[in-house]
């Protein structure tokens, strides 16, 4: 049985959070989306386990690396299987695993190209899940 | 014509001193022909009362003479004792009257008043001088009326007795006062009468040395204040900078030298000079109304370029009229210079803000890009109109906002002029805080603003310059807190803008809690080159620009260290509210 596609996005750019949202769901995801670390974190503890996690960098006075390390110490199969940073600064040379993510964009970013990146990532899990 | 005016002076006072020795020389000669006449008088006059003596003596003797030879013809009847006794009787008639008219008898004291008995007398001697004419009258009764005679000019006798004592009384008295003159001889009244007016004559003669000193002194110095004057002028047309004397009130060029020439190449009688002097004098004004001081000017000239002018307006006293002193360095080269390295400050600020920038403007890109992607699918999927439409406001609105960022940039890019405006102070700090906002959002310190001041409360300078003063503090605190943050920990980095009206001023406060500045770097924080960052990141002239900035608006910069930090302080002159904005 395939697991539900569920998204949390968290970024202080509501317009962007938004659109963003709004792409995913029309592709069958389920999101939720948030504005701030503080609020994606309250959105985790209370139980809410998205198989997607797509965060700003830097979201309002928190780090968004905060957020991923945060998600990363839940129970294993709690954790997101995608984990997605988004940032409008230049980082030339960082890569996803610097941040403990699987995928890294530069705003602005192509939607088509970041669902099929993650869906191709989800069926690697599913695969090596599956072996 | 000075110099023949001081010879006529010259010899004047020269003329004037001899003719008052001159003077003072036949007066001292006049007082000593006076003195002797006057000693020539006195003794004659003494002679005069010595002969009074002898007058009043003769009569007393002629009545003496007189009475003998009346009692002698009482004993003897002879004719010839007749004739003996008339004649004495007229002598003795003859003495009487000098005794009262002549000009000895006058000094003799009280004689005068002798005079009626005198007179009577003087009939009595008539009547006997008569008789005696007749002398067979006295052949029978002779000797008894020489008797009653002798006893009739007794009391006569006794009258000139007195006068002879008084005249004796009065001839020693005169005697002991001679001889009183004589014992104090006349030489010594003359010998001070020499000596004071020699002292006089030297008096003068002194008075005239010092009045030609003075006056050769007197001269020296006009001599000296037309030297200084002539080296003065020379001075001022020798001057690199341009020097302007005018009238303020007509405002008509008394001075100008060749440096002022040169920048406005016109003749007196321009009307460039009267706009220059005219600009030079609105620019004077400062808030307190006071119409001199300092001048940071452009001047456009006829040939269409403009020149940068600093110098200062005050008042002189030319020639013993006020004037209006104006002197003006053509800073042109300088500003020029100051406005290349304020822009090339400017730039490299901008080189660090790329980053910041770049991400300030992928965040709407971003919003566009995936509102661009909805868009096309909504409308692959045949969605509604107004679907699309809102994307497309969505996106309008993200364009706009990309614009401002862009028009930040640019504005933040212009060339700064050297024109001053008068311009709202908050608005311009909102602008330059919202310049670099994003950059302390990325780097995580918080920018706290507290701008107590109305939008209408203004300032008179170049705005471009003075947001770029503005964002250079707020780009040091920043890189104070990052550096301190790095190295201490602690304390959440926080910089404070703080604005706020002060009198006629306006002071603005930057804190910041970065570590506050090195002691020994604090004095001459404000010098060229001075620096604390390193040599990649700070090019050591944004403070100094910005004093310069300062200084051109009318207001001073400073620093000083807090306990967790430092503060810079702006103080800046408010420009005057205007009539109507006050009236609310």
């Amino acid at each position: 049985m395939t697991k539900r596609r569920t998204l949390l996005i968290c970024d202080d750019e509501p317009e962007l959070a938004e659109e963003l949202g709004e792409f995913f769901t029309a592709t069958d995801w389920h999101v939720r989306t948030c504005h701030s670390a503080r609020d994606a974190l309250t959105v985790l503890l209370e139980g809410y386990h998205p198989i997607c996690l797509i965060t700003d960098l830097r979201v309002g006075e928190h780090d968004g690396a905060e957020l991923v390390a945060a998600a990363r110490l839940l129970p294993k199969d709690l954790q997101p299987q995608v984990v997605v940073i988004i940032t409008g600064h230049i980082i030339n040379e960082a890569e996803a695993a610097d941040f403990d993510a699987d995928l890294l964009y530069v705003k602005p970013l192509d939607p088509i190209l970041m669902v099929d990146q993650i869906e191709a990532v989800l069926a690697q899990a599913a695969s090596a899940n599956s072996l | 014509m000075n110099l023949s005016f001081d010879k006529l002076t010259t010899r004047g006072m020269r003329f004037v001193s001899a003719a008052m020795v001159v003077t003072t020389i036949v007066f001292f000669v006049a007082t000593v022909m006076v003195y002797n006449s006057t000693d020539s008088q006195r003794s004659m006059l003494a002679k005069k009362i010595h002969n009074s003596g002898w007058i009043v003596y003769q009569a007393q003797l002629e009545f003496l003479k007189a009475t003998s030879r009346l009692r002698l013809a009482a004993v003897s009847s002879h004719a010839d004792e007749f004739e003996a006794l008339k004649l004495r009787l007229e002598l003795l008639r003859s003495r009487l009257p000098i005794l009262y008219e002549s000009d000895e008898a006058d000094l003799l004291p009280g004689l005068t008043g002798y005079k009626p008995d005198l007179q009577i007398f003087e009939q009595r001697l008539d009547g006997m001088i008569d008789a005696l004419s007749h002398p067979d009258l006295f052949e029978v009764s002779g000797a008894d009326v020489f008797h009653e005679w002798d006893i009739e000019l007794q009391p006569l006798g006794r009258l000139l007795q007195r006068v002879l004592l008084s005249s004796v009384s009065y001839n020693e008295a005169t005697a002991q006062i001679e001889a009183q003159l004589d014992a104090n001889p006349a030489r010594i009244p003359l010998l001070l009468l020499f000596a004071s007016g020699t002292i006089l004559v030297l008096i003068l003669l002194a008075t005239e040395r010092r009045v030609q000193m003075r006056l050769t002194q007197v001269m020296q110095g006009q001599a000296a204040l037309q030297s200084m004057e002539s080296s003065l002028l020379a001075v001022i047309q020798a001057t690199p900078a341009c020097v302007i004397v005018f009238d303020p009130a007509s405002e008509q060029v008394r001075l100008i030298n060749p440096a002022a020439l040169a920048v406005v190449d016109a003749p007196l009688s321009d009307p460039d000079w009267k706009r220059l002097t005219r600009a030079a004098r609105e620019v004077a004004v400062d808030t307190n109304g006071n119409p001199w001081g300092s001048i940071t000017m452009t001047f456009s000239r006829r040939q269409g370029d403009v020149v940068s002018l600093r110098g200062s307006l005050c008042e002189v006293l030319w020639h013993g009229t006020p004037q209006a002193l104006l002197v003006v360095a053509d800073t042109s080269r300088i500003r020029h210079a100051e406005l290349q390295v304020m822009q090339a400050a400017k730039l490299a600020s901008l080189g660090e803000m790329a980053t910041a920038i770049a991400h300030e403007l992928n965040q709407p890109l971003a919003v566009i890009k995936m509102a661009t992607a909805n868009a096309a699918r909504l409308l692959q999927s045949g969605a509604g109109h107004e679907l699309v439409q809102a994307k497309l406001d969505r996106i309008q609105g993200q364009v706009d906002r990309a614009k401002r960022i862009t028009d930040q940039v640019r504005r933040y890019a212009r060339m700064p002029t050297d024109h001053s405006t008068s311009f709202s102070i908050r608005a311009a700090l909102e602008l330059a805080a919202g310049f670099v906002a994003e950059q302390y959002r990325a780097a995580g310190i918080q920018l706290l603003l507290r701008f107590n001041v109305s939008p209408d409360v203004m300032v008179m300078g170049e705005q471009i310059m003075f947001e770029q003063l503005i964002v250079n503090l707020l780009v040091n605190a920043r890189d104070a807190c990052e550096t301190h943050a790095l190295a201490q920990g602690g304390a959440p980095p926080r910089v404070l803008v703080h604005c706020r009206v002060e009198g006629d001023h306006v002071i603005i406060e930057v804190d910041d809690n970065g570590g506050g500045i090195a002691p020994d770097i604090l004095p001459h924080l404000f010098e060229a080159f001075t620096t604390t960052k390193p040599a990649d990141k700070g090019t050591g002239l944004g403070l100094s620009l910005s004093r310069t900035v300062v200084r051109d608006m009318g207001g001073t910069i400073s620093a000083a260290n807090l306990a967790e930090g430092a503060r810079f302080t702006v103080d800046i002159p408010r420009l005057a509210a205007p009539v109507s904005a006050m009236a609310e």
